[in-house]
């Protein structure tokens, strides 16, 4: 059933999101460029064009220039002089053994430590691991070495010069997941709610709880990394998303706490229709709003007032009936006050990406 | 520094099975094209070191794709491989960016990436698929002898490290939270810091947080306690966040003053408790034990009356006494995990 919900919201997301797209054009564009330079030069070690330009892509993650420049030189000459002794060495298996020891005790320890680093160092290791897997001469090994830097210097251009600037792409698909994500972590919230053997699934709804929230949480900090790289009202914008989204996690994490509090599971039974039509509208809320992030034109020019009819609803049933079958009806009362909050939360949500997107 | 040793002793461990994968593949594979430690090392990428569950699963998927890949390429002439090789690269990585969003699962697929690339070796297009299964299965055991008996996984230790800056995260955020409802000044700030602390914390990609726990293969015996463990601990991240919404409302400073000595109380009990976890999990001798704290929160429950005492139809006027109730609910929820942990500490 996850697998299922994780193929829809891959395909969803291979539909709506174009800066996917932009970045397989990219991928597909230095390999065809690395693919053609490899032959143009037509020497054996050719394909070390290729193998460095395809992890070279793997890099292009930093979109201020000089500090992509940085990266790229710096793996790429590590790695093309990694490639060059592992090349050398692989005839003698001992000293390769010690080599590759050293490197990646190396990357894997500054991986481990540094999360930013782990791809560029893991990189430069698969390399040097792949040289050392086939032994040449020396002249092939310094052919290796400058198809290496070859290879990195046709990902770094091509990232650069020929594709432009998308780091507001970026940043909006980044938050549009964050939302995406919401989505996901209200239903999983709802159907602890909603199910009626809450006590036997209750682990795998923890794991469930905890998964999405990983994958919100990475998300949101991934927006707020690329926050720095934004001055002036692009910023004041962007900022003023996150914090907007930041709350309704906070409400979400609120709303997840009745399950914990009310004792009698089958309470819940009594609003079960409410509870089911809340969650439903609120991921559908969601995503209309990821949506409109993510394609930048107003699918709605006004937000549905579905979510807060439903919340009404609910609210009556908890003065005619909740007051009384509940233990205790105050914490129905925080619940229904924690879903006018996330409603009011999403109206200022709406109204702050109609202003980015209707610039 | 502890999660520094631990870094050193996984980086430690995975540079041997490199080490010794590179000679056994020089001496004991049949093709010695660097398959084994490829393989190692893909299996020496699993965060729990010993999960034969895991460690089968990446060996079948990778010998799986050495066959689909070497029929296909039998198929083709090789003029067309290159660019087979480039499109089956492009999918991959659309794949990987469509469904997986893990930063490191990503070098799973720089690394099927480059068991696809070895095969541009025009020597090894199509052929020797046995022997390369062979070889592969190869460095699959040497991934898994290495994890077993070089530096091996230490759970107990390594949970208990990885559980101690979530408290520590935890104990400041709570401080702040409190800090912020009484409208204490720059609190909004600090709040946000020690938010975006706890956030990091709480991730596998960006700290140690031992999410392994939850996942398939790890020792049964511990799982049980482990996981009990951490859900309560998950659980008291989602109780702070919820009060740190109610703490941002603009609640009667005049109201608030009624309840701020029982509420302050109980923040700094829980503190206690949250720095008594952190001693114990250090494995300090700990003076006081865990069971003789916050025994009773006596002025909270005092508060928690007073504000219940207010009928539920003024409840209903009054959002500052439902944004009361629902923080002292979230202090008691709060009081009521920690003595769950204690418990468990015991």
């Amino acid at each position: 059933m996850q697998f299922i919900h994780q193929l829809e919201f891959g395909l969803r997301k291979a539909m709506r999101h174009r800066a996917d797209w932009h970045r397989l054009l990219y991928l597909v564009i230095v390999a065809t460029i690395a693919v053609y330079a490899a032959s143009y030069l037509q020497i054996a070690e050719g394909y070390w064009v290729l193998i460095a330009a395809l992890f070279g892509f793997g890099l292009s993650t930093h979109f201020i220039f000089y500090r992509a420049f940085l990266v790229f030189i710096g793996i790429g000459v590590i790695s093309a002089l990694g490639v060059l002794i592992a090349s050398l060495l692989a005839k003698h298996v001992f000293l390769l053994a010690l080599f590759l020891l050293l490197t990646t005790w190396l990357t894997i320890y500054a991986g481990l430590l540094y999360a930013s680093v782990w791809g560029l160092g893991f990189a430069a290791n698969v390399s040097i691991m792949l040289a050392a897997s086939v032994p040449v001469s020396m002249m092939d090994a310094i052919q290796r070495f400058w198809c290496v830097l070859l290879g990195f210097l046709i990902a770094f251009i091509i990232r650069f010069v020929f594709i432009r600037d998308r780091s507001q792409a970026v940043m909006r698909m980044k938050l549009a997941y964050s939302l995406y994500r919401l989505a996901q972590l209200g239903r999983v919230i709802f159907s602890a709610y909603i199910t009626h053997n809450y006590a036997d699934e209750h682990f795998s709804h923890e794991k469930n709880l905890h998964l999405k929230r990983c994958r919100y949480l990475y998300e949101i900090d991934q927006a707020r990394q690329l926050l720095t790289t934004f001055t002036g009202k692009r910023r004041e914008q962007f900022s003023e998303l996150i914090n907007l989204i930041e709350c309704s996690y906070e409400m979400l994490q609120s709303i997840s706490l009745l399950i914990y509090r009310v004792d009698d599971h089958s309470t819940f039974a009594v609003a079960d229709k409410e509870l089911i039509t809340i969650s439903s509208s609120m991921v559908k809320e969601f995503d209309l709003l990821a949506e409109q992030l993510q394609q930048r034109r107003v699918v709605a020019a006004q937000r549905s007032t579905i979510l807060n009819e439903n919340i009404y609803e609910m609210e009556e049933i908890h003065c005619s009936v909740l007051q009384v079958v509940a233990s205790e009806p105050l914490v129905f009362m925080i619940f229904i006050q924690d879903m006018y909050g996330l409603d009011k939360i999403m109206t200022q949500l709406f109204g702050a990406i109609l202003r980015l997107v209707s610039r | 520094m502890t999660i520094e040793s631990m870094v050193a002793r996984r980086a430690l461990g995975t540079a041997f099975a490199i080490c010794i994968a590179v000679i056994v593949d020089r001496y004991a594979s049949t093709l010695q094209t660097g398959w084994v430690p490829l393989v190692a090392m893909m299996i020496m990428q699993l965060t729990i070191r010993v999960n034969l569950r895991l460690v089968l699963e990446r060996t079948l998927t990778v010998c799986f794709a050495i066959f689909f890949i070497s029929m296909l390429l039998s198929w083709l002439q090789p003029v067309y491989q290159t660019i087979f090789i480039v499109l089956l690269f492009c999918m991959m990585c659309s794949v990987h960016g469509l469904f997986v969003t893990k930063d490191r699962l990503f070098s799973v697929w720089l690394m099927v990436a480059a068991v696809a690339l070895i095969l541009l070796v025009p020597s090894l297009s199509s052929q020797h698929l046995y022997e390369r299964m062979h070889d592969v299965v190869l460095g699959g055991i040497v991934g898994i002898l290495s994890s077993m008996i070089i530096c091996p996984g230490r759970p107990e230790v390594d949970f208990r490290r990885g559980v101690i800056p979530v408290l520590h995260a935890y104990s400041d955020y709570l401080v702040a939270i409190s800090a912020l409802l009484f409208r204490v000044s720059h609190a909004d700030e600090v709040v946000q810091q020690k938010k975006i602390v706890v956030e990091r914390v709480l991730q596998e990609q960006r700290a140690f947080f031992p999410a392994w726990v939850y996942e398939f293969g790890f020792n049964p015996e511990l799982q049980q306690g482990h996981r009990h463990f951490l859900i309560r601990v998950e659980q008291m991240g989602q109780v702070l966040f919820a009060m740190h919404q109610v703490a941002r409302h603009p609640i009667d400073l005049a109201l608030l003053s009624e309840f701020q000595q029982g509420l302050q109380q109980a923040v700094e009990q829980l503190q206690g408790m949250l720095a008594l976890f952190v001693a114990r999990l250090e494995l300090q001798k700990i003076a006081q034990p865990l069971e003789d704290f916050g025994k009773d929160l006596l002025l909270l429950e005092e508060t928690y009356r007073q504000v219940i005492r207010v009928p539920l139809e003024a409840l209903d006027l009054s959002q500052d006494y439902i944004d009361i109730a629902a923080f002292i609910y979230d202090l008691k929820d709060l009081y009521r995990l920690t003595v769950k942990l204690a418990e468990a500490l015991r």
